[in-house]
């Protein structure tokens, strides 16, 4: 009779939170750009490498939809091949991430005392170390490519997950029926596994969703900058920076539909992400 | 003189897309520095009705009808009327008085800031007006107790401070939304005592919220019962308690364990309470009712305010109600019974101050004993020693005739002892895996203590299970949000149950429940261990319930038992000082509630 009766109706969830209709397109945002991930080089027209130097900036016509870029070569195809390293690399950052956050989240929250002490300590310093600093370092170490930074982001999101995870397992554990568990004899790996994630994970994707979104700005970034897909590789962060000299040259067209590539796919990501840590509090709540 | 009248009040809110009433033809009048209380459980719409009195519904509320108070139109007053109506008509007081101040401001700050933004006072002069009133509420050392943080304070003097809050405006009434349920029996006492002083003495109107008929009959003059957002049943605070005339007041005067007396049995009602949006089309009442004919699905009854029973029952002037104490004997157990629970000296620190101190009990096989105590007794402390949840400082806990005094380190060792000596909780919210059903949750712990039953044996054993705790196919397979507070909490009593332990205990497992649900749950482990021979020991602070399911008691106070003995003596002939003064903080028939030094609140 506690808490019930105060506010006079009984705790309910809502049965299916529907989506919003932002939400709805973030949705279908997400699920494009997977698709075009998977099969975007299948579907690309044209050769993206093909350059033929005398088309330089021409317009659209009826099988170049967005035109050509300063060397001749097709804008769509280039969108579409882009998109995969566009999208592959943020998700290797986030899987690897959120892997291992959660793992080291969960081990502080269950173990708790000086364990739990030492990693958050941890994981506190390292969220005042700069994930680009880390990056830049990691090229400079291991030379330019995907794979440095996709290894140097995904430890420098580590803590971002981690901080999340560890407090929404620290509620979870704290619940009775995690006693009840411990006292019907069952480990503390198999609480964990069965009970504890199960029950964070809604969290975890809403943040891992954020974390996408983060990741693509940061990996783009440093492709503009040179320092991750290399040129003449399509990407979208690397045509963005191809782009420019066109721009100077009046001819925005590759830089403007990389760019918008690019601020569609964030902002779907991050939407989504937003409105699955909504569902997960209404969830936890 | 006619303070408030609520005229066909309707309050619906949006949830999901879908409006859902709460509050149905609300009909109530209470005259200038009268008493009454509204009684019912969770979802019956009290907590409602008081909050549309002071307009703080949610923003999504529908509301229709009248309010008025003191001649004013509640409903249809502009933004700065209403602010003069809230500071200076009513007040309002709630359950938990520390949800309701912020943490990080002295209760100087929470009391002052009302008289100086509506009330228009200076500081220094606001500050002496509240010190005069925490003397009125009894805190005398006001001017130290405004310079504390709410932290630093109990629960009881909280509450005092809300109270002295809410008399700062002079309000002609005072809205008390369950404003003891969350103290301890003796504090609780003291507020009442305080409560009743203040309005007498002010002239004041007091709607007193609560799900205790009990507690409402003593300090009310005229009591209302709610359900199902309806009122069912108004009636002096002489009469309805003692001759109800609605099915569903005298349910829930029957529901109640007795503080007197062993009961045969709890006459519960059956099912669970309902909003009132959920309620059936007739008689909201007619799908739990004992009484219920036809007529009782299709027509809804009408409330008569001016009849002298009001009575929102179709066959009210047919039936009567029973209600002959029968008083059951519990069959003593021998000393030769077996001992399955022997505690010897235990004790426990927390940071350095002795949670609980040389405790030592026993309990025989099928046997069952209370441990009472108010909130920071230890009892919950030596539970969880219990279980192996923590390590004892000092003393031995031997289950079954095996030493356990340290919480096995092996997993093998662990699981033996799990089918020994199992817990149920209180929080029924919290007591069960949201993501699991029934079946997957009572098939884990199936799977993990007898990996020798395959899949039909399990199936098997989970049905019958299921069928020993009430609990049907559909909510086998539903998830926790889908169900009641009573029927999560009967699946974790199955939960317990699955390993056939020899002990069971009970932290507080009923309490959290609403009544009626309470006594289905009490008439429960009463059957189960009648069928099974399994010893409880029950953990609570109902004096009711330990008297109703124990042969045995120990009373805590402070992490020390203070006495301990046969229930009925314990309770009927108590020795100790303490446990005599919980015994009289009990509201019952003819109790009046009592000041007491407040040094033992502090």
């Amino acid at each position: 009779m506690t808490t019930l009766s105060t506010h006079g109706t009984r705790r309910r969830l809502p049965r299916i939170v529907g989506l919003d209709l932002p939400g709805h397109l973030a949705l279908a945002g997400v699920v494009l750009f997977a698709f075009l991930a998977t099969f975007g080089p299948l579907l690309a027209p044209h050769d993206p490498n093909a350059v033929e130097l005398s088309q330089a900036y021409w317009g659209p016509d009826a099988s170049h939809w967005l035109g050509y870029d300063g060397q001749g070569r097709d804008i769509v195809s280039r969108l579409l091949v882009g998109a995969r390293s566009s999208f592959l690399g943020p998700l290797a950052i986030v899987v690897l991430a959120t892997t291992l956050g959660m793992a080291v989240a969960v081990v502080a929250a269950w173990r708790g005392g000086w364990v739990d002490t030492v990693l958050a300590g941890v994981l506190d310093a390292a969220l005042s170390f700069p994930g680009l600093l880390l990056a830049v370092i990691a090229v400079a170490v291991l030379g330019t490519g995907p794979l440095a930074l996709v290894i140097a982001l995904a430890m420098a999101y580590v803590p971002y997950i981690a901080r999340v995870v560890r407090s929404a397992a620290l509620a979870e554990i704290g619940k009775d029926y995690v006693d009840a568990l411990t006292a019907q004899g069952l480990s503390g790996v198999s609480i964990c596994v069965r009970h504890v994630v199960p029950n964070v994970l809604p969290m975890v994707m809403g943040q891992a969703a954020l974390t996408l979104a983060w990741a693509t700005v940061d990996l783009t970034g440093l492709s503009y900058l040179g320092l991750g897909v290399q040129p003449p590789s399509a990407d979208w962060g690397v045509m963005v920076s191809t782009g420019q000299a066109g721009v100077l040259a009046g001819y925005p067209g590759e830089s403007i539909a990389s760019g918008i590539c690019l601020i569609a796919a964030i902002c779907s990501f991050s939407l989504v992400g937003n409105r699955l840590l909504r569902r997960a509090e209404e969830l936890a709540a | 003189m006619t303070l408030l009248t609520i005229h066909d009040l309707n309050v619906s809110l949006t949830v999901g897309g879908g409006r859902r009433l709460v509050l149905r033809d609300l009909n109530l009048e209470m005259a200038t520095g009268e008493t009454v209380a509204l009684v019912g459980e969770s979802g019956s719409g009290k907590s409602m009705t008081a909050r549309s009195i002071a307009r703080l519904l949610p923003h999504q509320a529908t509301v229709s009808g009248t309010i008025r108070v003191d001649g004013q139109d509640v409903l249809n007053l502009d933004e700065a009327a209403l602010r003069r109506y809230r500071a200076s008509k009513i007040a309002m007081i709630f359950q938990d008085p520390r949800v309701h101040m912020n943490p990080i401001r002295t209760v100087g700050d929470f009391l002052v800031e009302g008289l100086t933004t509506t009330g228009g006072l200076r500081r220094t002069a606001a500050e002496s007006k509240m010190i005069k009133l925490l003397d009125d509420v009894g805190i005398s050392d006001g001017r130290r107790r405004l310079r504390q943080y709410p932290h630093e304070l109990s629960g009881g003097l909280l509450q005092r401070i809300m109270i002295a809050a809410a008399l700062a405006g002079d309000p002609r009434l005072l809205l008390a939304d369950e404003p003891t349920t969350a103290l301890d029996v003796s504090t609780q006492s003291e507020v009442m005592a305080l409560l009743d002083e203040l309005r007498r003495d002010r002239g004041m109107a007091m709607l007193f919220i609560t799900h205790d008929l009990e507690l409402a009959a003593v300090i009310s003059d005229r009591i209302a019962v709610m359900y199902a957002g309806e009122i069912v049943e108004v009636g002096t605070s002489d009469r309805l308690p003692r001759a109800p005339r609605h099915p569903y007041s005298a349910g829930l005067l029957g529901a109640r364990p007795d503080l007197e007396r062993v009961l045969p049995r709890l006459r519960a009602v059956p099912g669970r309470p309902l909003a009132a949006f959920e309620a059936p089309p007739g008689c909201a009442f007619s799908d739990r009712c004992g009484f219920a004919i036809d007529r009782c699905a299709h027509e809804h009854p009408a409330l008569d305010l001016a009849s002298a029973a009001p009575t929102r029952c179709l066959r009210s002037s047919e039936i009567t109600f029973t209600s002959t104490p029968t008083t059951a004997t519990r069959e003593q157990l021998t000393a030769s019974s077996d001992t399955v629970l022997r505690v010897t000296g235990l004790s426990k620190d927390f940071h350095g101050h002795r949670a609980v101190d040389d405790v030592s009990f026993s309990l025989v096989s099928g046997g069952s004993i209370g441990i009472v105590g108010e909130s920071g007794s230890g009892k919950t402390t030596v539970a969880r020693m219990l279980v192996g949840l923590t390590a004892p400082a000092a003393g031995t806990i031997e289950v079954c005739g095996r030493d356990r005094s340290k919480p096995a380190v092996r997993l093998a060792e662990r699981r033996e002892r799990a089918r020994e000596l199992q817990i149920v909780f209180q929080d029924p919210y919290s007591t069960l895996d949201p993501r699991q059903s029934a079946q997957t949750c009572l098939d884990e712990v199936l799977r993990l203590h007898r990996p020798e039953l395959d899949r039909g044996a399990r199936a098997a054993r989970i049905r019958e299970l299921a069928g020993m705790v009430g609990i049907d196919e559909r909510q086998q397979r539903a998830f926790p949000r889908r169900l009641s507070g009573g029927q999560r909490q009967r699946i974790s009593i199955a939960r317990a149950l699955a390993v056939e332990p020899q002990v069971l205990i009970l932290d507080e497992s009923v309490s959290a429940l609403d009544v009626s649900i309470q006594a289905q749950i009490l008439n429960l482990l009463d059957d189960i261990r009648r069928a099974t021979g399994v010893s409880y020991v029950l953990i609570s602070h109902d004096l009711a319930v330990v008297r109703q399911l124990t042969e045995t008691c120990v009373v805590m106070r402070q992490g020390r038992i203070v006495e301990s003995g046969l229930t009925g003596d314990v309770l009927d002939r108590p020795q100790h000082p303490y446990t005599k003064a919980l015994r009289a903080s009990v509201p019952a028939p003819g109790w009046k509630p009592t000041r007491r030094p407040t040094s033992m609140s502090m």
